[in-house]
Parts: C-alpha cells; sequence; structure tokens
C-alpha cells in the first residue's frame, strides 16, 4: 500500500504555478509534507483529495488511478481540509451521523458505535447536542478529524490540522493521527516543523511548487552532524556575517541574535559547533534552494 | 441508500428553520387575504366566493408571490455546503452526483409542496370563518381545491424547484436562484404577454407561462361567463395540460443538464 505521485503540475487560471513536476512515494505510516505557506501544499492536498484536477502526471494509490477513479478513492480517503465550515444550526452527533451514512456506516447500530467511539477520541462527547454553531475553532477541527476518521480510511489527507490549536489540543490531535498511522498512508502538510519530527517517518520538503528534499527525519538530522555551527551576536552584525558565511537560520535570545551557519569545516572563531535538528534541515534546505 | 438519507438529512434540517415556517406563514396569511377579497368582489356580483375560477385565481397570485418569496428552500438545498464551507467534507465522501442532487431536490421539491399548502389552508379559513354569507357561496367542492393544488401548483413547483436548485447548484451560490426567479417571472411575463398581444398567439403565450398566471387571469377570468367561472374546474386538459407537460419537461432536462455538469472537483 503506497501512494505513487508522479510528475504531478498544476498551473491556476491566474497563471500561478502551483505545482512543478512533484514526484513522491509515500508508504504506509505517518509521512510529513513540510513547507511555507504559499508552497504548495494545500494544492497538491487537494488534489489528492480528488477536489482539484491536476494539468499533468499520475498518482496511483493501491492500484487506483487516483486522478480518474475519484469514486473509489473517496470510499478509502479520510480529508481534513486546511479551512473548512459545518452547518451551524445542527448537532455534532447527528452531522456525523450523517457523515457516516455518507461513507457508508448504513447499519444503525455500526453508526451508533462509529459515531459514539468517534466523539470520545476527539473529545466531544460532552458537547455531542449542542449546535455546531456554537463551537469553537479547536471544538470544529476535532469535528473535522472525527468526519475524516470515519470509515477507517486507508488514505488519510490532512492539511495544516495544527495551525488553530493550542498546545493541548495539538498534542491529543498529534496522538489521534499516530494512532492511525500504523496501519493508513497518512500524509500530513505542515508549516510547523516540531509536528514533523514528532510524528514522522519519513517526510518531503516543498517550496515554489519544488520538492526540494524527500527524506527519513532522523537520517536527514543524521546526515548534518557535524555542519551546523552556532554563534550568539548583536543583531547589526547580521548583514556582514550573513556575507561572508551560509546562515540558515536566526533566532532572537534574550534581546541578542543567535545564528546558524553551514559549512563542512568550522566557519572560524567564535562558532560552536551544534547538535543539528530538524530544523536545521528544513533551513539548510530552504537556504540552498534559494542559492541555486 | 444514501438517496434516502440525504433527503432525510435536508428536510429535516430545513424543517427546523424559523425561516421555512415564515414562507409558511406569509403564503397563508397572502391566501387568506386574497381571498377575502374575492368574497368582497363576490358580494359586488363577481364570481362566487369558493367558485373554482376564485380558488384558482387567489392560487396563481400565491404561485406569483412564492416564486419570489420561497427561493430560498431550493437555493439552500443545492449551495448550503459551498455557503458554509463544508464542501470539501461532503464532496470527499463516496455519494454519486445523482445521490446528492437528487436527494437534495427532492427535499427541497416536497419542502415547497407542502409550504405551496399554506395556500389551501389560506383560502379554507377565509371562506370558513363566520361572516360569509351563503348567498355568496356555493357548494363546498373539494375537487376544485384539490384540482387548483394538483394541477397548477405541483406542477410550478416541481419546473420552479429544479430551475431555483439548479442555478444555485451550478453558481455554489444561493443568490443566483433568486436572481433567476426574478428574471423568470420577468421574462416570462413580458415575453408570454408580446407573444399573445403582439404576435397574436394565444396558445403559444399561454405555454410559456410556468405558473398558469396567463391562463387564469389573462384568458379565464376575460373570457369565460360567470356560469362557467362559477362551474367549470380548471382541469388537466386542452392548453393547461400542454402547459404542464412543457414545463414538467423543462425541469426535467434543467435537471439533466444540472447532473451533468455539476462537478465535485474544481
Amino acid at each position: 500500500m503506497e501512494l505513487l505521485i508522479r510528475g504531478v503540475s498544476k498551473t491556476y487560471a491566474s497563471g500561478v504555478q502551483a505545482l512543478k513536476d512533484v514526484t513522491l512515494t509515500i508508504p504506509a505510516g505517518m509521512y510529513g509534507l513540510l513547507g511555507p505557506n504559499g508552497a504548495g501544499k494545500s494544492t497538491l492536498m487537494r488534489i489528492l483529495a480528488t477536489l482539484l484536477e491536476a494539468d499533468s502526471g499520475s498518482v496511483t494509490f493501491a492500484g487506483i488511478d487516483v486522478l480518474t477513479q475519484k469514486d473509489d478513492v473517496r470510499k478509502t480517503l479520510g480529508y481534513l481540509p486546511q479551512e473548512f465550515g459545518v452547518y451551524p444550526k445542527v448537532s455534532a452527533e447527528s452531522l456525523l451521523a450523517h457523515f457516516a451514512v455518507l461513507k457508508g456506516v448504513t447499519g444503525r447500530r455500526a453508526r451508533n458505535e462509529v459515531v459514539e467511539s468517534l466523539l470520545r477520541k476527539t473529545n466531544l462527547w460532552d458537547v455531542r447536542r449542542q449546535k455546531l454553531g456554537g463551537y469553537s475553532g479547536g471544538m470544529r477541527q476535532r469535528f473535522g478529524v472525527a468526519v475524516a476518521l470515519l470509515g477507517n480510511p486507508a488514505l488519510m489527507i490532512v492539511d495544516e490540522p495544527t495551525a488553530g490549536l493550542d498546545p493541548a489540543e495539538r498534542v491529543r490531535f498529534l496522538n489521534l493521527l499516530s494512532e492511525l498511522g500504523e496501519n493508513s498512508v497518512v500524509l500530513l502538510s505542515t508549516h510547523i516543523v516540531e509536528d514533523v519530527s514528532e510524528l514522522c517517518t519519513r517526510m518531503a520538503i516543498i517550496d515554489k511548487g519544488e520538492i526540494l528534499l524527500e527524506a527519513e527525519p532522523q537520517r536527514a538530522v543524521k546526515d548534518l552532524q557535524g555542519r551546523i555551527w552556532r554563534r550568539v551576536i548583536s543583531t547589526d552584525a547580521l548583514p556582514a556575517l550573513e556575507r561572508e558565511h551560509t546562515v540558515i537560520s536566526t533566532k532572537l535570545l534574550a534581546g541578542r541574535t543567535v545564528v546558524h551557519v553551514y559549512g563542512d569545516a568550522s566557519p572560524g572563531p567564535g562558532f560552536e559547533p551544534v547538535e543539528p535538528d530538524l530544523e536545521d534541515v528544513y533551513f539548510s534546505t530552504m537556504t540552498r534552494a534559494a542559492r541555486s | 441508500m444514501k438517496l434516502r438519507e440525504i433527503f432525510r438529512f435536508e428536510l429535516v434540517y430545513q424543517a427546523r428553520q424559523i425561516r421555512t415556517w415564515l414562507y409558511f406563514a406569509v403564503l397563508f396569511v397572502a391566501a387568506y387575504l386574497v381571498t377575502k377579497n374575492s368574497i368582497e368582489d363576490a358580494r359586488n356580483g363577481a364570481a362566487l366566493a369558493n367558485s373554482p375560477f376564485s380558488i384558482a385565481l387567489t392560487t396563481v397570485i400565491c404561485s406569483l408571490l412564492w416564486v419570489l418569496i420561497g427561493t430560498g428552500v431550493a437555493g439552500n438545498a443545492a449551495a448550503r455546503d459551498v455557503k458554509t464551507r463544508m464542501d470539501p467534507l461532503i464532496y470527499t465522501t463516496p455519494i454519486t452526483k445523482a445521490d446528492y442532487l437528487g436527494g437534495r431536490f427532492l427535499a427541497a421539491l416536497v419542502l415547497n409542496a407542502l409550504i405551496l399548502l399554506a395556500v389551501p389552508a389560506g383560502i379554507l379559513l377565509a371562506l370558513l370563518l363566520p361572516g360569509v354569507e351563503p348567498g355568496i357561496l356555493g357548494p363546498f367542492r373539494p375537487a376544485a381545491h384539490l384540482s387548483a393544488y394538483v394541477v397548477m401548483m405541483l406542477p410550478t413547483a416541481f419546473a420552479v424547484t429544479a430551475i431555483q436548485f439548479s442555478l444555485a447548484a451550478l453558481n455554489g451560490r444561493a443568490a443566483v436562484s433568486y436572481l433567476g426567479s426574478v428574471l423568470l417571472l420577468v421574462g416570462v411575463s413580458i415575453g408570454a404577454g408580446a407573444v399573445i398581444n403582439l404576435l397574436q398567439m394565444p396558445a403559444l403565450g399561454k405555454l410559456l407561462d410556468p405558473i398558469g398566471y396567463v391562463t387564469v387571469i389573462g384568458v379565464v377570468s376575460k373570457t369565460w361567463t360567470p356560469i362557467e367561472k362559477n362551474t367549470l374546474l380548471i382541469a388537466m386538459q386542452g392548453s393547461m395540460l400542454a402547459n404542464r407537460i412543457v414545463w414538467i419537461a423543462i425541469g426535467v432536462c434543467v435537471l439533466a443538464f444540472t447532473h451533468r455538469r455539476f462537478r465535485y472537483a474544481r
């Protein structure tokens, strides 16, 4: 069971080329698609979720042609869009039961069971009779998760799910997802590096519609070993440093600036080696792409 | 199974909204008031207050009103998913277009048919309340009420709901069906009037009218004798039958076109 994306391109009517010849191989488990806002993540996710037509390329999942056999994909698909709404004047319980029927859970008994278990999992059981119009953003997001999880999807497409969640909600949500990742393909797009480092066994970095890196997070971090250097400087010294070295990221720390520099050898006095993390992988990949 | 669930959910959702009952109330009051007017006319020597003609007249006037105010039922059934931005959730479930559009349309049609029951209800209330002297009433004829509902309103409801629904479904916006309803009424009444009066083709003019307005007000009220107005039913025959067949066929074509053109993916 693999999701194979081969040479997918998409240009919008406005002329914006959102995806350029994207090729990815996504095995079962949690897969992170990491990139800044506007990188083309949502475009790719919408194509995979059968909501957007690709201009060219092919996508197959477990023998199904995703681009043409949309009905077959939808039978095994769970999709959590980046932005969505719900009918305001209906309770979570009855709307989820409605979705259950649409997803093919037709027996009344089975439906009641799956609705109850998902509402409990997403911590909405106590508010199941409330109208969805009164839900907070986080509650609505969790309702979307419950809808996406209906029918045990073999292919789960999750677009920027943690963007609007508070820290506790985020942890709960990531736990829910990791449970599912054990026997499905779960593709998670995010601009938050921690989402990927905490969850994903494989990842890709995308920017301006192009895949810059396809890797296993742990291996990618290991590959950077001995190549990331740190130095604390005053903010006005930054432009000079940027001219001389490959600065991949800067961070403020108590009013001073911490820079991370990429280099095979020590860039000079004042720099100390640091243990790289996934953030360094992300920023060094983005920096190298920007320079080439 | 899925069509039934989509139908059921839509019916229940709209039945719980105040707006739906408001449409019913407005039509009920309108039918009541127009019938009160017929009672007044009957006192002045026009057709009997409960004559088939008076009932048909009230029915077409209220149908006209319904086309304008009742658009929300079909518009919402077709476009609520896009308006509430729930469309990405619904459109990624394994439902066929026939189940999705069919379930929503049938729910809108049944809701509209139920809302239109306000018209016979309002007419009956005005006729049954005390204060209507026996001299201006003929015998109570259920067939007159039934034929106004079945011959005039139900086919109208089908054709107009189909048009309103399709406009909203294909554009993703309920407002487009409001616009369409207004254009339908204005365009068709001007068109039918022009065909009848300028081209002198009354038969074609009667066909063009989706609610029977031209037939009842333009033809029957001018050409039928008082006795005919009091006794003849507006039945499913002749030009009325042809008109109903034409509009049901238009409704079917519009629905087929919508099913063909509608896409989950953009």
